[in-house]
């Protein structure tokens, strides 16, 4: 056969391979372009207001307080065993402990000693899904973010520094050794290829990346990062990361593209749901929008969105659903909520964590703090006091280093 | 934006799948890459001035995204060399991938020339699938590449020569 015939039936060769069929439907593909697209125009609406947000403002100037005075006494960190307990639906109750990577001993006398918390009935130990400053020493707070086992959530967590030089340079750049993924049922981005630098005053900060740094695959990824980012640096000055690698003034982010900086969206008006993954630790998880993708502009709307439990995804209701409450916001400090008497409340886990959760979606919308009455329950409920109005959080799921 | 994405899905969403299946050889990444496209497409769409056909504009910003992605994924070698520090490690990495059910199905010939599709240039391998698979005349196929007419030729010419040799040498 002559070399002509031969490439001629390559060419018919070449043309018989079948078709490849994309196996997933065209709505499933159309939702996750508009997610995506979505996600970048809601990114770019926010830039506009960011710098008005009052709470936010209001939060930047905090943290800012905190990192100027606080003394920088202390050189190395450690983690402390932080104990939680848990409760499901059924209010069966166990104590688990929260992730443990450079603790030596069991520091978790302490940590109660700290937040003051009380035997609930039945004797179990209450966990902690929020922090309060320790009126004496207002310890830094970190906040760095993981996200659920599915990758769909993004969670913050709040690092407690209760001895340390109070540099930032110092907790961003070993997120991975704060986090056992086993332990609190999540997945951790990986920073550790992720150098960040905060320089002039906070104002700036830089994230450097090796020349060869290749952004993780899958499309989840760009959104967890993005959502990550946001909740670790929104406290601080800097509206945006600037991006660099050793030799260029630029990242490549995968779906984000080749980026010189990132712009760090405030994360508000959130509706704070339980997340638990088999029975490892619960955590407060935010939520940003619900499940059909709509925002919450007003806090009802958070609140009937913290009614729904999404058990394949982990995500727990700390409200019961059918419930009876009335919200008035008319004061824009402080949130007045009545619930009508359930079979679920009293001074148990339960009505704690919703109280927290509740507490800190109130946060996000910009209140100050919560006027709230459960009717046929005892005012007292763990460490709150339901006869004076409850102050909102400093953070939310905290671990506390030592 | 919905209909805009109706409509480029129902005319040309087979054809681009293809196109970008063929080149990586990845069913997970074709839907990322194709995915980035459209996004890329719809964001930029009111800015399309005709000068190409849809199709060819489409296949276009496909083949810059699958061109990305070859880039990545040869950082991401290069770390992996790195990491095992034995060069001969790349080659074992590059055909992971199982054959597709529909290749799988083919006979033994077909698949070995859907594999040395792999052992052209990436110039070579977007001649074959656009001029043969896709079945894209030369002038869409320059198009799509943003080459002259010639050039196409002589890709074209030297990737079926190419292509030969290596069925030969197996």
């Amino acid at each position: 056969m002559d070399q002509n015939k031969r490439e001629k039936q390559l060419m018919q060769k070449l043309k018989q391979f079948p078709t490849i069929k994309d196996e997933q439907s065209k709505t499933t593909l159309y939702q996750s372009i508009e997610n995506q697209l979505n996600e970048k125009q809601a990114s770019q609406h926010h830039s506009k207001f960011k710098w008005i947000i009052p709470s936010i403002a209001s939060a930047t100037l905090i943290v800012l307080i905190i990192i100027m005075v606080q003394p920088q006494w202390f050189q190395n960190d450690q983690l402390s065993d932080t104990p939680m307990t848990t409760q499901d639906h059924n209010v069966e109750q166990k104590d688990q402990q929260m992730a443990i990577m450079e603790s030596e001993e069991d520091d978790s006398d302490d940590l109660e000693d700290l937040q003051g918390f009380e035997t609930l009935e039945g004797g179990e130990r209450a966990g902690e899904l929020i922090y309060y400053h320790d009126e004496s020493n207002r310890f830094p707070i970190f906040t760095i973010a993981v996200s659920d086992r599915e990758g769909q959530y993004v969670i913050p967590i709040s690092l407690v520094s209760t001895s340390s030089t109070g540099d930032p340079n110092d907790y961003y750049n070993r997120i991975h050794t704060f986090i056992d993924e086993g332990a609190l049922g999540v997945r951790l981005f990986p920073f550790e290829d992720i150098h960040f630098e905060f320089a002039n005053q906070n104002q700036t900060i830089y994230m450097t990346v090796d020349d060869d740094y290749q952004f993780p695959q899958g499309s989840t990824q760009a959104y967890i990062f993005q959502m990550s980012i946001n909740f670790m640096f929104a406290d601080y000055p800097a509206t945006s990361l600037t991006l660099r690698t050793e030799s260029h003034d630029y990242i490549d982010l995968g779906p984000l593209g080749e980026m010189e900086s990132l712009e760090i969206e405030e994360m508000v008006h959130l509706a704070y749901k339980l997340y638990q993954d088999e029975n490892r630790e619960r955590l407060l998880v935010p939520l940003r929008e619900t499940l059909s993708g709509d925002r919450f502009y007003t806090i009802d709307e958070a609140f009937v969105e913290m009614q729904q439990t999404e058990e394949e995804q982990n995500i727990y209701a700390p409200i019961p659903i059918d419930v009876t409450f009335e919200v008035d916001a008319a004061d824009s400090n402080q949130l007045k909520i009545f619930f009508e008497s359930h079979a679920e409340f009293g001074n148990n886990t339960f009505t704690k964590e919703m109280i927290e959760s509740i507490l800190m979606t109130a946060k996000s919308f910009g209140f100050s703090e919560v006027d709230l009455t459960i009717d046929g329950v005892d005012s007292e409920i763990s460490n709150f006091n339901l006869n004076d109005p409850l102050p909102v959080p400093d953070a939310v799921n905290p671990i506390i280093l030592h | 934006m919905k209909t805009t994405f109706d409509s480029l899905y129902d005319q040309y969403h087979n054809d681009l799948f293809q196109y970008v299946f063929y080149l990586v050889k990845n069913r997970e990444a074709t839907e990322d890459i194709v995915q980035d496209v459209y996004i890329k497409v719809l964001k930029s769409y009111d800015s399309f001035r005709g000068d190409s056909s849809e199709k060819t504009w489409l296949f276009s910003i496909a083949r810059h995204t699958a061109l990305d992605y070859f880039r990545k994924q040869h950082r991401q070698q290069n770390r992996l060399a790195h990491f095992f520090n034995k060069d001969q490690e790349i080659g074992k990495l590059k055909d992971q991938d199982p054959l597709p059910e529909e290749i799988a199905e083919m006979n033994d010939e077909m698949k070995m020339i859907y594999r040395l599709l792999d052992r052209c240039t990436l110039d070579q391998r977007n001649v074959l699938i656009l001029r043969y698979i896709q079945s894209l005349t030369i002038h869409e196929t320059a198009q799509v590449l943003e080459w002259s007419e010639s050039k196409v030729k002589t890709t074209q010419h030297r990737a079926i020569k190419k292509l030969q040799q290596l069925v030969a040498e197996e």
